[in-house]
């Protein structure tokens, strides 16, 4: 048994369905005794439960065939997700550096009041990235 | 010389704003992928393959299911012991395989997505105030050429870089891409489709034993077929959703391969047209599984 694959372990599922249909047709299509007809539909049952199983188990044995592909595909979407905040983070830049030349058009207004405000923009912009960033993370 | 300025000023801006210079920028790149096209096939897919989740059949439902026949056929009050363990293995691996594949498609939609590179130079602008800076003076052109020329350069390199990135990741991913989408495919429609398969013939084996038996009223008999075709009818359904559901991770499937192996050959017509017929498909995958739900 640990020889076969999924795609094995399916195709006896299959020949063991398709045996039990073969049974469950005779069973139907002729006259039979109390006696036989129990006995056939035991062994159809039977067949069928054998058939079940292996289907969940070559359900399960798929995992052997996908282990590397699973890990490979992780990784691949952890890297379009740190480009994609990387892309977003532009944004965030851009208002960082917005705050930061409002700061300096205060400095060269030496408008005290303004330049106090400038730095408290720049701080909260800044703050507000970094949350932003935390959030992501 | 102030005109001078002023006119090399306009000229510039007139090229940096032109769609010519856009697209020059686009084929440069080795491989020219068509971002709105990616996102279109990226977001259907997603879209078809999020059908897993309303599928509303599973390894476990199917070995509950079984264990309920086997009381039925053997006639007994109290259900026997049920063990399911290896069909929920069976259910996670499905799970596993879904959540990988669906984390892929949820990156690839929003990194190919026009939005993510369609920065407000806002904050920049509201800064940039027209008006004198010690020996700098800025005016309202001035102002406005900056805000409109920051913005067209900064989509025009980030798009350059995100098409770039894109292509790469197609090309990694391409391969377990292929493996997944395939051992999802063989999980559901051979292993618990065969199971589905294996139920109806239960049933069978259980009306046929019902409908031969010489005590039983005709009215029993026709109860007992009636019962019979309902509970198949059931089945067929589900099987058309898993059939449909199928389809839909070959196309997407077709779909990534045909983004692979096109990523640096085929023109930007020709994938365009290309990747409108997988999105095309996929949505009528999507109807056709919603119809079947709607039957349920």
């Amino acid at each position: 048994m640990s020889t076969l694959d999924a795609r094995q372990l399916n195709e006896l599922a299959n020949s063991f369905l398709a045996f039990a249909q073969a049974v469950g047709d005779y069973r139907y299509e002729n006259t039979l005794t109390p006696a036989e007809n129990r006995e056939l539909s035991d062994l159809q049952w039977t067949l069928l439960n054998y058939s079940d199983d292996l289907f969940t188990t070559s359900a399960v044995l798929v995992m052997n065939d996908v282990a590397d592909s699973l890990a490979t595909i992780d990784e691949i979407t952890k890297d379009i997700n740190k480009t994609y905040r990387k892309l977003r983070n532009i944004q965030k830049a851009i208002n960082v550096a917005g705050a930061a030349v409002t700061l300096g058009a205060a400095l060269f207004s030496k408008n005290p009041q303004a330049v106090g405000k400038a730095i408290g923009g720049l701080v909260k912009t800044w703050k507000e990235k970094e949350d932003e960033e935390e959030e992501e993370a | 010389m102030q005109k001078a300025t002023s006119t090399k000023t306009s000229t510039m801006r007139s090229i940096l704003s032109g769609p010519l210079f856009l697209l020059c920028l686009c084929c440069l790149l080795p491989g020219c992928v068509n971002l709105k096209k990616v996102n279109d096939y990226s977001a259907g897919s997603l879209k078809s393959l999020k059908k897993f989740e309303e599928i509303g059949y599973t390894f476990n439902r199917a070995c509950l299911d079984r264990c309920e026949l086997e009381q039925l056929r053997s006639l007994r009050l109290r259900a026997g012991d049920c063990n399911c363990s290896l069909d929920q293995q069976a259910d996670s691996i499905a799970l596993l395989i879904y959540n990988s594949v669906k984390g892929y498609f949820e990156g690839m939609t929003r990194i190919s997505d026009g939005k993510v590179t369609d920065y407000k130079p806002d904050a920049l602008t509201k800064a940039l105030k027209e008006g004198s800076f010690g020996d700098l003076k800025i005016g309202k052109e001035e102002v406005d050429s900056y805000a409109a020329i920051s913005t067209i350069l900064l989509r025009a390199t980030t798009d350059i870089y995100r098409k770039k990135k894109i292509s790469k990741y197609i090309e990694e991913a391409n391969g377990p891409v292929q493996v997944l989408l395939s051992a999802m495919d063989f999980n559901l429609a051979a292993n618990l489709n065969g199971k589905l398969n294996v139920r109806k013939q239960r049933l069978e084996n259980i009306y046929v034993s019902l409908v031969n038996d010489s005590l039983a009223s005709l009215y029993d008999k026709t109860r007992a077929i009636e019962d019979y075709n309902s509970a198949t009818r059931g089945i067929e359904l589900r099987q058309k959703q898993l059939t449909t559901f199928s389809k839909g991770l070959k196309t997407i499937a077709a779909g990534h391969q045909q983004l692979y192996d096109s990523r640096n050959k085929i023109t930007v017509g020709e994938l365009k047209e290309l990747l409108t017929q997988y999105a095309s498909d996929l949505q009528n995958i999507v109807d056709e599984f919603n119809k079947l739900k709607n039957q349920s």
